[in-house]
């Protein structure tokens, strides 16, 4: 039942894909995090003088028009990147899920909002909510992991009622009725715990989709104000250098393609695993 | 009984809708700190033209005045007067619709058939190499940012080869095919990972219905692969696959969004990044409610369509209404 143990458990097929995707994630974010605390207390600075070098033994991807190392910059922007979308998706997590258990476990009254909140908060794109976000109170990392968790709550809102409507069907939540459990109870030893396998898959597959759009949202300059670099602003930066110097356009993408392959692939490993798990027992 | 009346209450939930997502965007935007008749004449305007602009803007009423004025403007197809261009907002929103409608609906048409046609035959390679090769490619361009793709293109199709112009938009004046070529890249850079996500579903969405016991019996009846494709897997599939496809749609719209900024595209999503950056809060309001009440129009046509082409849906308990 422990989900550690889920996830770790030897079966028959060690999952390619899982430590793929774990070593498409790690092999960006480990090195950047590296980064990411060599650069907290001084930003990256700013040498003229060293603009546009070809790759040395010193910057192994050469320097960008403001003469920082193209690597080491697209790597710290790929860590606040990725702290961002992860931290919307704990918070839509959170919200969302919430939401939709309590649907599932309450009354209809309470269904009808779920609904509503559903329906009204999925015909808002992610860039929308954005705008209108900057527009209120300008731009910022607080507004940014606000428009993209309010996009993605709809979504787990729909998840959460479902699964845990689903549960609650089943014979083993009324023998713990029978047994005169509080439903408080029933909910946090029964129901929450067997949901976890579903969530965390549509929480790694939400992790990828928010990184996209994050990527375009700081792109578009709705992100994070300038000193704190993302993946998405530094693309905007280096874009009018596509034809003489390619590359530069080429690092930060790669590095946003592999985080998104990597938890993409995670994520349906993990749903591959939990699918073999559930046919075993 | 309830299928008579459910036309109705799906059409009034679709309603219902808009009025709550026109009411967030309009008193949203009332949070706004500052006056924008003083934002428009300056801060050494004289009181009395500020009162008088304040008239001329309404802002001298009461909220939910203002808000009674906004709306039933809406029906009538006045969108209020821009604060940058001092222009009907209607008249900016024609003009640059122009360029986002088509490329939106390029992309689109070429998303959906091309995901739909990728999907069903890698379904039906089920487990070869080919379907490997297929499904490998499909990952990765599911996980590139439509921009990043963009910005490729324009490098090598644009810049290198000059297949296409790199940016811009040449307009519908001087006939279709120049205003078009400046639409095929950006297109393309919007569709392709649309579709990849799209092939995905659609291959488990057929390969869950290939494994039915009635394809079975349909094979078994002495039915050719290709009319137990035609007559029995895909109309069974289709629907599933709908869902996706308008779970997409708002994507898509973000999308265009990104995009016309990659190639200088002036079209809605232009429009309202300038009208963000400007505070130009009429603007702002008819660019986001335009693209929800697509989103919420969409959303219904595609689940009316989705009923329609489901029958043992509608023929369970009491269907499934909105």
């Amino acid at each position: 039942m422990n989900i550690l143990k889920r996830i770790t458990s030897d079966t028959r097929f060690p999952s390619l894909g899982l430590a793929l995707g774990s070593a498409c994630v790690l092999g960006v974010l480990v090195p950047g995090a590296v980064l990411w605390l060599a650069h907290l207390h001084a930003t990256f600075g700013i040498d003229i003088h060293a603009r546009l070098k070809p790759p040395t033994f010193a910057h192994w991807l050469g320097t960008d028009p403001l003469g920082r190392d193209t690597l080491a910059f697209s790597l710290v922007g790929a860590v606040n990147s990725y702290g961002i979308s992860y931290l919307s998706m704990v918070l839509a997590l959170g919200l969302g899920t919430g939401l939709g258990v309590l649907a599932a476990a309450a009354g209809q009254k309470t269904k009808i909002i779920a609904n509503g909140v559903v329906e009204l908060g999925i015909a808002f794109p992610p860039i929308i909510i954005a705008a209108l976000l900057v527009t209120l109170c300008g731009a910022g990392v607080v507004q940014e992991i606000c428009a993209l968790a309010i996009f993605f709550i709809p979504g787990f809102v729909r998840l959460g009622q479902q699964a845990a409507a689903n549960i609650y069907a089943q014979d083993y939540i009324a023998a713990a009725r029978l047994s005169a459990l509080t439903p408080w109870r029933i909910l946090l030893r029964h129901v929450l715990p067997n949901m976890v396998p579903g969530l965390l898959v549509q929480f790694s597959v939400n992790v990828a989709l928010a990184m996209l759009a994050e990527t375009g949202l700081s792109y578009l300059g709705l992100g994070a104000p300038p000193p704190l670099p993302e993946l998405g602003r530094i693309l905007a930066s280096y874009q009018v250098h596509i034809y003489d110097h390619p590359h530069l356009v080429a690092v930060p993408g790669v590095v946003v393609v592999l985080l998104v392959l990597g938890t993409n692939m995670v994520g349906d490993g993990l749903r591959d695993r939990f699918a073999r798990q559930e046919h075993i027992s | 009984m309830q299928n008579f009346l459910w036309p109705f209450r799906f059409i009034g939930s679709r309603l219902v809708l808009l009025i709550l997502a026109s009411l967030i965007i309009f008193f949203s935007m009332t949070l706004l700190p500052g006056d924008p008749a003083e934002v428009l004449l300056g801060v050494d305007a004289q009181p009395d033209t500020l009162a008088a602009l304040h008239h001329q803007l309404g802002l001298d009423q009461s909220l939910p005045v203002q808000y009674w004025h906004w709306a039933t403007g809406l029906l009538h197809g006045n969108f209020g007067q821009s604060y940058g261009y001092n222009v009907p907002v209607w008249s900016l929103l024609l003009e640059r619709l122009q360029v986002s409608l088509p490329l939106a609906g390029i992309a689109l048409t070429a998303a959906v058939t091309l995901g739909l046609l990728l999907g069903v035959f890698t379904a039906t390679q089920r487990g070869t190499w080919l379907d490997l090769a297929f499904m490998g490619a499909i990952q990765f361009t599911k996980a590139v940012p439509d921009f990043w793709l963009a910005m490729l293109l324009t490098g090598f199709f644009a810049l290198s080869l000059h297949w296409f112009p790199a940016g811009g938009f040449a307009g519908w004046e001087q006939g279709g095919s120049a205003a078009l070529r400046s639409l095929v890249l950006p297109a393309v850079a919007l569709a392709l990972p649309q579709a990849a996500v799209l092939a995905r579903y659609t291959r488990s969405a057929v390969i869950a219905v290939l494994d039915e016991p009635f394809i079975l019996t349909a094979r078994a009846h002495g039915l050719s692969e290709r009319q137990v494709l035609c007559r029995h897997v895909l109309p069974r599939s289709l629907p599933s696959v709908l869902a996706v496809v308008s779970l997409q749609i708002p994507l898509l719209l973000s999308g265009t969004i990104i995009v016309e900024n990659v190639f200088n595209l002036k079209g809605t999503g232009a429009l309202l990044l300038e009208a963000v950056n400007q505070r130009d809060v009429p603007v702002v309001q008819a660019c986001v409610l335009l693209i929800v009440a697509v989103v919420v129009v969409e959303k219904g046509l595609l689940q009316w369509l989705e009923m329609r082409l489901s029958p043992w849906l509608a023929s369970g308990r009491n269907g499934r209404a909105a």
